[in-house]
C-alpha cells in the first residue's frame, strides 16, 4: 500500500489496488468520530444507448435511467433490506447515481468493520425478483415526477439538450417514465454483470481508522471475488460541433423567468486528467471573474435590474465540454444578450490580480472541504471515479497562470458555439 | 475539545471551543429575543443587508472582494425560530494560519464580523438608498422564485392556515406580502432592536483566549444581557381540518400537522425523540417501500412547539389511502411490541449525537440552545438518557399525537 502525505492540505492518503482490480483509497482523519466509506462504479446515465451482450450473444441497448434503477434495487439483498441492516448497526447509508457513476456509501461511529463488509458485499450481489422490479417502478416514477416539477433542474437539462444532439448527456439520470416502465430484471442483471466488475470500481474510506487492519478486512472480503464482465459495446457518438438549437423557450410553472446560456466547447478527451482539471478550473475562474459577487459584471447586472441571481459552471465529461451561465430575471431576453456580450469580451477582463484572488479562493475551498469526513469522502470518490486524485487539485490550481488562463479562454470559450434556453411562466 | 467560558472586557459572553481538529477558525454570534411574528420578513431582509456590504466596504463587490482576497472567508446570517424565540446567527469562517503563506487572518475574522453587525451601510437613519432598493428587489425575486417549488408553496399555505400570528404559522424565510408596505426606516428600526439583543459569541478552532480578548478590545464592543426567553410554545392547537388546493405541478405535495405536546426538557422528551424517529421509519417502510406511493416521505418533530409535520410528494389518487396508512401507523405505535425497532432507533439517535462533535456548526448551535434552556450540552449525558428510554414510555407518548390539519396541493389533472 502506497502512502502519500499532502502537506499543503495536511492530509494523508493510502492507496492499493487489489488482485481483482478493485482500487482502494484510505484517508486517515485522526480525532474524528465519524467514519465513512464510499464504494462506486463507473456506470451512470452516459452509458445510455450502449450495447450489452448477454451470455447467448444477444445484444441489448442500455435504457435511460437503468443505472439509477439498479442503484435503487440493490438495496434489497439476500441478507435483508440494506437500510434496515445499517439501521441496526446505528449507521446511516445512501447512494447516488450521476452522469458517469453510481456510488454507495455509509457512515457510522461504531460497527464500522461490519458496515464496511456490508458495503463491499451488497452492491456486488444481484438478487431481485420480477415482482420487486415491478414494484420499484412506481417509486422511481414518483421520483422522476418530482424532478419534473423542479424548474432549475428542468432548465439545466433543457440547456444540455439545446447544446447536444446525440450525446447521452441529454438523457435524464433517472430516465423518462416510459424507460422506467420498460426496464426488465434481465436488463438490470446484464448491466450489473457488465459494470459492477471490481476492476471498474473504487472504494474510499475516510476516518480515524487503523490502515493495516482496514486493508486486511477489505482484502479478506474481496478474496475470490472475481467477475468476468459481460461484453460492452460503447455507443458511437457522432456529435456535431454545432449546437442542437440556438434558441429554445420552455413554459413552466415558474414565478420568475429563467435563462441558461450554454457554450459548447471542444471536448477534453485528448488531454490527461491533470490537464483536463486544469482547463475546467480555469473556466471556473473565468466564470467567477465575470459573474461572481466580487466579479466584474455582477454589480452592473444588478443595477440594471437584470438579475436577482446568477451563476456559472463548467461540465466536462467524455466527449463533451460545456460552460453555462444561468440566471433568474424579469428581463431574460435582454439578459441573454448582455451575458453573450460579456463572455465575448471576457479576454480583456482577465488580469493577474483577478486570477490570484480567485486562485486563493479555490485553494481555500479545498481546505474547507477537508474539515468534514463525509464532504471529503464525497469529493474524493467523485474525482477518483474520473481517474483524478482530489488532493492534486491543489497543484492544478497553483499551476494556472495568466497566460494559461487566456489560452483557455481563447481556445475553448471564445471558440464555442452558443445556445440560449429560456423558461417563462406558462400562464404568460 | 476544550470548552472555556469567559466574559470579554466589554461584557460579551464568549464560549471558546478550542480544538486543532479543523483547518478553520469559526465565529458564531447569536442574537436572541422574543419572536415577533410581524418582524420575521424584515429580519430576513435585514440579515441580507448586513451580510452583503458595510460602511468600510460600501458595495457588494467591495465586500465580496475583501472576503475573497482573504482566502475566501465565508460568512452567513440566518434566522432560527424556536418556540417563541427568534435568533439571528452571524457566522464567519476562515482558514487557520497554519495553512496560509506567512499570513494570519484571525483578526480579520473578528473585524468582518464587527463590520457586519456594528457597521452596516446606514447613512442618515436609512440604509443607502440604491443599495437598499437593489437588495429588496433581489430578496423579493428570491421569494417569488421559491414559490416555483411545490414543497415551499405547501409550507406557506399550511402556515397561513395555522395562523401567521402564531409560531406554527411563521414562515422562516419571510413572506412576500409583508414587503408591500415595508420602508427602509422600518428595517433600520429593526436593526436597532437587533443589536440590543442578548448576545453570545462562540469561537471554535485552534486559537487562544488571550488572542480573542485582544481582538474583542477592538471589535464587537457589545455586551450580553440576561433576558427571559421562552423557547417553548405551549398552547392549545386548534383543529384546522382538511384543506386542498390545486396548482400546475406534475405531482401533489402534502403536509399533515400533528399536535404532539411533549416538549424539550419534559420527562418524556427522549421517548418523544425515539417515537418521532420510529414514525419516520414506518412512514418510509410502509408508504414508500410497501405501497410504492412516493419517493420521499418524512416526519419532522419540533420539540419547542410540540408538533410533528409530515411531508411527502405523491399522486393525488393515492392521497386518501396514504392518510389511512399513516393513521394505521399511528394507531399501531400505541401498542408497539417492536423492541428491535426501539433499540435500533436509539442506536441511530445516539450515533447522530456522537457525530456532532465532528460538525462544528451543529455542535455550536446545540450548545447555545441548550444554554438558553438553562442546560449544559453534554453529549454523554444525553446519549445515556436516550439509552434509558423504555418501550413503555414510547407507547405512552404514542397516545399523545393527534392530527390537526391535512393539506394537499393537488397536481393539475
Amino acid at each position: 500500500m502506497k502512502m502519500t502525505y499532502y502537506n499543503r492540505v495536511d492530509e494523508t492518503l493510502y492507496h492499493d489496488t487489489l488482485d481483482n482490480g478493485l482500487d482502494v483509497y484510505i484517508i486517515v482523519k485522526r480525532g474524528y468520530k465519524e467514519k465513512c466509506a464510499y464504494f462506486g462504479t463507473k456506470f451512470g446515465s452516459l452509458q445510455t444507448g450502449d450495447i450489452l451482450v448477454d451470455e447467448h450473444g444477444n445484444k441489448h441497448p442500455v435504457l435511460g435511467g437503468i443505472a439509477h434503477f439498479l442503484e435503487h434495487r440493490l438495496f434489497d439483498n439476500k441478507r435483508g433490506n440494506v437500510m434496515d441492516l445499517y439501521d441496526n448497526m446505528g449507521a446511516s447509508c445512501n447512494a447516488f447515481t450521476s452522469f458517469n457513476k453510481t456510488v454507495y456509501y455509509f457512515s457510522s461511529i461504531n460497527n464500522f468493520d461490519e458496515g464496511l463488509n456490508l458495503l463491499l458485499d451488497y452492491p456486488s450481489e444481484f438478487e431481485m425478483s420480477e415482482e420487486a422490479v415491478e414494484g420499484e417502478k412506481d417509486i422511481i416514477i414518483q421520483e422522476v415526477k418530482m424532478y419534473k416539477d423542479m424548474p432549475d433542474r428542468v432548465l439545466f437539462f433543457e440547456g444540455l439538450r439545446s447544446l447536444y444532439n446525440e450525446h447521452p448527456i441529454t438523457s435524464e439520470i433517472g430516465g423518462e417514465i416510459e424507460e422506467v416502465s420498460a426496464t426488465t430484471r434481465q436488463l438490470l442483471g446484464l448491466c450489473h454483470s457488465t459494470f459492477y466488475d471490481p476492476s471498474n470500481m473504487t472504494l474510499v474510506v475516510v476516518g480515524d481508522v487503523d490502515v493495516k487492519e482496514t486493508l486486511e478486512l477489505i482484502k479478506k472480503n474481496q478474496a475470490g471475488k472475481n467477475f468476468k464482465a459481460s461484453e460492452h459495446i460503447v455507443k458511437e457518438i457522432n456529435e456535431s460541433i454545432e449546437v442542437a438549437r440556438e434558441f429554445h423557450e420552455i413554459k413552466m410553472n415558474s414565478n420568475i423567468d429563467k435563462v441558461i446560456i450554454g457554450y459548447k466547447m471542444e471536448p477534453l478527451d485528448n488531454l490527461d486528467t491533470f490537464s483536463q482539471n486544469k482547463v475546467v478550473s480555469s473556466l471556473d475562474i473565468i466564470g467567477n471573474i465575470l459573474f461572481s459577487k466580487s466579479g466584474e459584471y455582477y454589480e452592473d447586472l444588478v443595477k440594471e435590474g437584470l438579475i436577482s441571481n446568477i451563476e456559472s459552471e463548467t461540465l466536462a465529461l467524455p466527449k463533451m465540454n460545456a460552460f453555462f451561465v444561468s440566471a433568474e430575471s424579469t428581463k431574460v431576453d435582454e439578459l441573454a444578450f448582455r451575458i453573450k456580450e460579456i463572455v465575448a469580451s471576457s479576454l480583456d477582463t482577465l488580469t493577474e490580480e483577478r486570477l490570484q484572488s480567485n486562485k486563493k479562493a479555490m485553494l481555500s475551498s479545498l481546505l474547507y472541504d477537508c474539515n468534514s469526513c463525509s464532504k471529503l469522502g464525497y469529493n474524493f470518490v467523485n474525482n477518483i471515479l474520473e481517474d483524478f486524485n482530489y488532493f492534486e487539485m491543489e497543484e492544478v490550481i497553483r499551476t494556472i497562470n495568466l497566460e494559461y488562463l487566456k489560452m483557455v479562454c481563447k481556445h475553448y470559450l471564445l471558440n464555442a458555439k452558443v445556445s440560449v434556453t429560456v423558461m417563462k411562466n406558462k400562464d404568460d | 475539545m476544550e470548552i472555556r467560558d469567559f466574559i470579554s472586557d466589554n461584557g460579551l459572553r464568549v464560549v471558546l471551543i478550542k480544538t486543532n481538529k479543523f483547518k478553520t477558525i469559526e465565529l458564531n454570534l447569536f442574537l436572541s429575543d422574543r419572536l415577533d411574528y410581524k418582524s420575521v420578513t424584515t429580519l430576513n431582509l435585514l440579515a441580507i443587508l448586513m451580510k452583503s456590504a458595510s460602511k468600510n466596504h460600501p458595495s457588494v463587490k467591495e465586500f465580496s472582494t475583501f472576503l475573497k482576497e482573504n482566502y475566501r472567508i465565508m460568512i452567513g446570517a440566518s434566522l432560527t425560530n424556536l418556540g417563541e424565540t427568534n435568533t439571528v446567527n452571524f457566522k464567519v469562517r476562515g482558514l487557520n494560519a497554519k495553512f496560509l503563506e506567512n499570513e494570519n487572518i484571525n483578526e480579520k475574522l473578528f473585524y468582518i464580523l464587527d463590520e457586519m453587525v456594528n457597521n452596516p451601510l446606514i447613512e442618515d437613519g436609512k440604509f443607502k438608498d440604491s443599495y437598499y432598493d437593489e437588495q429588496l428587489r433581489i430578496y423579493k425575486e428570491t421569494l417569488e422564485a421559491s414559490r416555483d417549488y411545490k414543497e415551499k408553496v405547501t409550507i406557506q399555505k399550511v402556515n397561513d392556515i395555522m395562523g401567521k400570528d402564531t409560531p406554527y404559522g411563521v414562515f422562516k424565510d419571510g413572506d412576500l406580502r409583508d414587503l408591500e408596505n415595508l420602508k427602509n426606516e422600518d428595517v433600520v428600526n429593526e436593526y436597532q432592536k437587533l443589536i440590543n439583543r442578548d448576545a453570545c459569541l462562540y469561537v471554535i478552532g485552534d486559537i487562544e483566549e488571550n488572542e480573542i480578548q485582544e481582538y474583542l478590545s477592538k471589535y464587537l464592543k457589545m455586551s450580553s444581557k440576561r433576558s427571559e426567553l421562552s423557547l417553548l410554545y405551549k398552547a392549545e392547537m386548534e383543529d384546522k381540518g382538511a384543506h386542498q388546493e390545486q396548482a400546475s405541478f406534475t405531482q401533489s405535495s402534502i403536509c399533515l400537522v400533528y399536535n404532539f405536546p411533549i416538549y424539550k426538557g419534559d420527562e418524556l422528551s427522549n421517548a418523544a425523540k425515539i417515537y418521532a424517529s420510529m414514525f419516520n421509519h414506518y412512514l418510509f417502510k410502509i408508504v414508500r417501500e410497501k405501497h410504492n406511493f412516493c419517493y420521499s416521505i418524512f416526519a419532522r418533530y419540533d420539540a419547542y412547539l410540540g408538533v410533528i409535520n409530515v411531508y411527502s410528494n405523491i399522486e393525488s389518487k393515492n392521497y386518501d389511502k396514504t392518510l389511512e396508512l399513516i393513521d394505521e401507523i399511528i394507531e399501531d405505535l400505541k401498542n408497539t411490541e417492536a423492541h428491535d425497532v426501539v433499540e435500533m432507533t436509539k442506536g441511530k439517535i445516539v450515533n447522530s449525537y456522537h457525530k456532532i462533535s465532528d460538525l462544528y456548526s451543529s455542535y455550536v448551535e446545540l450548545h447555545y440552545y441548550e444554554r438558553l434552556l438553562g442546560n449544559e450540552f453534554d453529549i454523554d449525558n444525553i446519549t445515556k438518557e436516550i439509552n434509558e428510554v423504555t418501550i413503555e414510555q414510547v407507547r405512552e407518548v404514542a397516545t399523545k399525537i393527534s392530527r390537526k390539519l391535512s393539506f394537499i396541493l393537488k397536481e393539475k389533472s
